[in-house]
């Protein structure tokens, strides 16, 4: 009787066993559900991207926010700022945005004025996983500061493009800049570009065709005030459609902000606006 | 010894076996549960949650008309396994053919399940746009699918084989967005409509029970996602709310006697594109703008905080260069 009871016990545990092994299987197919998965993952990109740097814990250095889950996979907002280093001989030359389960992970490089104390930028990017979002400060001298953050979300890079892709192929290039001044004696201001592109990052399909798009994005992007750079981007599919930008400089006597963009075409775009300064406050110069 | 041997056998003949009776009861398609709510028209109730393996995409309201000749089916489902248990719940109600499979728009919870039927001869009806739609959104919507693993098994993309509009004879212009369709002693008229809640809605309005199924463009307890133009979306709805019926049958949610669902569809599109146009006005980023637009719909809403940052963002981006 006892063996018995044993044979029973034996069975169900068994066949627990077995019928979760058949639930998990597929499962596993979808990694990024996965921690170890993910980490494994980041593991890797972070051997063939950074090899053996130490990146430091960003804490005090550089912070990033992002929604916990992605309203929309394809449009998922992202900002970042950064301190003022202890080392005062040194200064961040570089942010690297790293997403690592998009298709092509490394996402960008930023840089940003380099007589401002404090960067900040706010942008949208594609996520098309559960991921770890993360932005490295690259420092002068050498240093790295990584902060990261989990972001749930999906299908960002599939998603068709939002409006009529003809509408947006004739406006590609279309640029708008806004400026806001901030505080009274700040020195700094808060500019918003805008650049229509439909950003096709070769993964998406053509409504009308149901061929894949093939990759049509913008790479290089360079902001200028008086012929100085206030921020750079050369990026990969990773940012959304329609890529926009929030970011500070700093406004010196004011004079010409000045957008370039060149696409994967080759095609190069251009927006300026000159701006004054009439009480510390940077307004749209007459024409 | 030839005692344990038996016993061996014995056992490991019983565990195949009830594993696999267990596999095969678990695989076992279950007729939807559905509700008779005029004569001859059926709903089947969807459950307020996001599409996940516990679910199999059954998280939409979907519905069968039963004329003296045949089955008309208004939407089919989030995945095959759904689309089979509506086909299984049907045929025990009656054995009529099904002819008629309506789409009222290309959201996956809608369109999945018509694989169930297209063998049986059903023809899909759809928007006229509701074939680009698909094209569109097929793919990623299927990659979507594996949320439901191996359940989603026969899932395929059905493209609608008629459009409800009517066009020229050399179909180069649309006459009219209205057709209607005859399923014997009953007649439904199938309306497109302009970009409201998608790119491609459609309704169906059964003539002789005054029953009008509205798929999503209007929505009960869950709340509305917007993926289409907000600002239209009122328009259409201005539309919908002067049919003369007798009950609503929303996308999601229960079934309505007035225009209360729609009223409530409409004012929170109305705040959310009032907040959204107010933030771009005023300069107001989008993170800041995901803290506060709408946020004082959220107790009239089931899913409020999956759906609402996703209508936000979409709203947003379509109205930003215009400010």
């Amino acid at each position: 009787m006892y063996r018995f009871l044993l044979h029973i016990a034996l069975f169900f545990f068994l066949s627990i066993t077995f019928a979760l092994g058949v639930e998990m299987d597929w499962e596993k197919a979808y990694c990024a559900k996965y921690e170890e998965c993910r980490e494994a993952r980041w593991i890797d990109l972070k051997q063939a991207l950074f090899e053996d740097i130490d990146l430091k814990n960003g804490e005090g250095v550089i912070e990033l926010t992002t929604p916990e889950r992605a309203p929309d996979g394809a449009f998922v907002p992202i900002s970042f700022k950064t301190h003022k280093l202890k080392d005062q001989e040194d200064i961040i030359s570089k942010i690297h945005l790293v997403i690592d389960m998009n298709p092509v992970p490394y996402s960008g490089t930023f840089k940003f004025a380099t007589d401002i104390d404090q960067i900040e930028l706010a942008t949208r990017i594609r996520l098309d996983a559960y991921s770890k979002v993360r932005v490295i400060a690259e420092t002068k001298k050498g240093d790295y500061f990584m902060a990261a953050n989990f972001v749930r979300g999906s299908g960002g890079c599939s998603a068709p493009p939002l409006g009529d892709v003809d509408n947006m192929l004739a406006n590609a290039g279309k640029m708008k800049m806004k400026v806001k001044n901030i505080g009274e004696e700040s020195g700094i201001a808060e500019a918003k570009i805008m650049i229509s592109h439909p950003q096709f990052n070769g993964l998406q399909m053509n409504p009308a065709t149901t061929e894949m798009i093939s990759a049509y994005y913008v790479e290089n992007i360079e902001v200028t005030y008086n012929d100085n750079i206030v921020m750079a981007l050369e990026s990969d599919i990773s940012i959304s459609q329609d890529p926009t930008f929030r970011f500070n400089f700093p406004i010196g006597d004011g004079g010409n902000l000045k957008i370039t963009a060149k696409d994967t075409d080759g095609n190069i775009y251009s927006h300026s606006k000159k701006f004054v300064l009439q009480d510390n406050q940077l307004k749209i110069a007459s024409q | 010894m030839t005692k344990i041997k038996t016993i061996k056998f014995f056992y490991i003949f019983i565990f195949f076996f009830l594993v696999s009776s267990l596999i095969i009861a678990e695989n076992k398609i279950k007729p939807l549960d559905v509700k008779k709510i005029a004569n001859g028209v059926y709903v089947h109730y969807g459950k307020h949650e996001n599409i996940y393996e516990g679910n199999i995409g059954d998280i939409a309201n979907l519905g069968f008309i039963i004329g003296d000749e045949s089955i008309a089916v208004v939407d089919t489902g989030g995945s095959f396994i759904v689309g089979e248990a509506l086909r299984l719940a049907i045929r025990q109600i009656s054995d009529k053919p099904i002819k008629y499979v309506i789409n009222t728009h290309v959201h996956q919870d809608h369109i999945f399940g018509n694989n169930a039927f297209v063998p049986e001869g059903a023809l899909v009806y759809g928007h006229y746009k509701l074939k680009q739609a698909i094209r569109e959104r097929g793919s990623q919507y299927l990659a979507q699918l594996n949320q439901i693993g191996d359940k989603k098994k026969n899932t395929k993309i059905i493209m609608p084989h008629k459009i409800i509009a009517t066009t020229s004879n050399d179909e180069r212009k649309k006459i009219s967005n209205q057709i209607i369709i005859d399923l014997g002693n009953r007649q439904l008229q199938l309306t497109s409509y302009e970009v409201a809640h998608t790119y491609a809605d459609a309704s169906v309005y059964d003539l002789k029970t005054k029953t009008l199924f509205t798929g999503d463009l209007v929505s009960d307890e869950r709340l509305p996602t917007m993926d289409g133009l907000a600002k239209n979306w009122i328009k259409v709805l201005n539309q919908i709310e002067k049919i003369n019926f007798d009950i609503m049958v929303p996308g999601h949610g229960k079934i309505q006697i007035d225009n209360t669902a729609l009223n409530k569809t409409k004012k929170y599109l109305q705040i959310l594109y009032d907040e959204v146009i107010e933030a771009l006005k005023n300069d107001i980023p989008i993170e800041e703008g995901l803290k506060t637009i709408a946020q004082r719909e959220k107790n009239n809403w089931v899913l409020f905080d999956r759906v609402n940052p996703g209508n936000i963002v979409r709203t947003f981006m379509r109205y930003e260069w215009e400010y």
